[in-house]
């Protein structure tokens, strides 16, 4: 008897430390005519990369990505940002399962020669890092309903470069669900993230 | 100890403990204005943003003293300038500077306030 209850106690902190280990779902969950959850999941998209070539949801098809957005004359947090995202990219450096999309916020200014010059002297060569530009319309939209983060244009924001944006990395999963957002600039955050990344990578 | 401590701190001169107020606020100003992207051990940021720890230009205040006013254009990463900042404030961000990279002396506001940018 005493057993048993020892026995069951175990099952209930296994199952309690699986709920743990497993990442949410972010975003509006929806219940299709089956009664069944349907996550949020980032649509498709469409956008110029560092070298002109255009780049759709097709490069992240089946593969886990970290998305951010920036501009490469903000001199407030896109450098922290860069300098943290550049540890996930050296860390994950040749595992293809394992994307970066950093989009640009001010595409008038960085078009794919600057983005590329900007790439370029962040010393990044892979294809796994892509550097993406396109209308301002569709680069706000995307981070603002299909990544749950902000971007916007704005003159008064002088200190900031006359953007504002987040500067948290999102975690996208191999089905496109959001599964986690961090701040990009906190080193602690981007430690959490590389461990996320990796559960990501082995489930399923 | 500590009566050692306060008797070491009452030996130091009027010059020491100014020099020692221009490091200190000096740094803040560092870590609020250029840490961003120069680093908060002046590591730089690989090729995009030059390290000041090997920098040559530590002793030249003119040269320091307009690129931190004005920033600098013309190169393929721009620099802001830094409009907010008084000639007190750059004399203690480059005495902060030579005090971590280059040599340990104060850098004074006249000098810098003398500056033709």
């Amino acid at each position: 008897m005493k057993k048993a209850g020892i026995f069951i106690l175990g099952l209930f902190l296994l199952a309690c430390g699986r709920q743990n280990r497993e990442l949410p779902y972010l975003g509006p969950h929806e219940v299709n005519a089956a009664g069944d959850s349907v996550y949020h999941s980032i649509p498709d998209f469409s956008f110029v990369n560092q070298d002109g070539d255009t780049l759709t949801q097709a490069a992240v098809a089946g593969k886990v990505y970290v998305a951010d957005f920036f501009f490469s004359t903000c001199p407030t947090i896109c450098p922290l940002m860069k300098t943290q995202m550049l540890r996930i990219y050296d860390k994950f450096k040749g595992n293809d399962s394992l994307m970066i999309l950093s989009h640009s916020i001010n595409p008038r200014y960085d078009t794919p020669e600057v983005l590329k010059k900007y790439r370029e002297k962040l010393g990044v060569h892979s294809d796994q890092w892509q550097f993406l530009t396109g209308t301002q319309t569709d680069v706000y939209k995307l981070a603002q309903n299909s990544y749950l983060t902000s971007a916007l244009e704005d003159s008064s924001a002088v200190d900031e470069g006359g953007f504002i944006h987040s500067g948290a990395f999102v975690l996208i999963d191999k089905d496109r669900h959001i599964r986690a957002i961090y701040d990009g600039t906190k080193e602690k955050e981007v430690d959490k993230l590389m461990a996320d990344i990796e559960r990501l990578l082995h489930s399923r | 100890m500590s009566g050692f401590c306060i008797a070491v701190n009452a030996c130091k001169s009027e010059q020491q403990i100014r020099y020692e107020q221009f490091v200190i606020s000096g740094k803040n100003l560092y870590e609020n204005h250029c840490a961003n992207c120069h680093g908060k051990n002046g590591e730089g940021l690989r090729n995009l943003y030059p390290a000041l720890t090997s920098s040559s230009k530590l002793g030249e205040t003119a040269y320091l003293t307009c690129l931190i006013q004005n920033g600098s254009t013309g190169k393929e990463v721009n620099m802001p300038a830094n409009p907010a900042l008084y000639a007190i404030d750059i004399a203690q961000v480059i005495t902060y500077l030579n005090d971590r990279w280059g040599e340990k002396k104060i850098t004074e506001t006249e000098e810098v306030a003398k500056v033709k940018c």
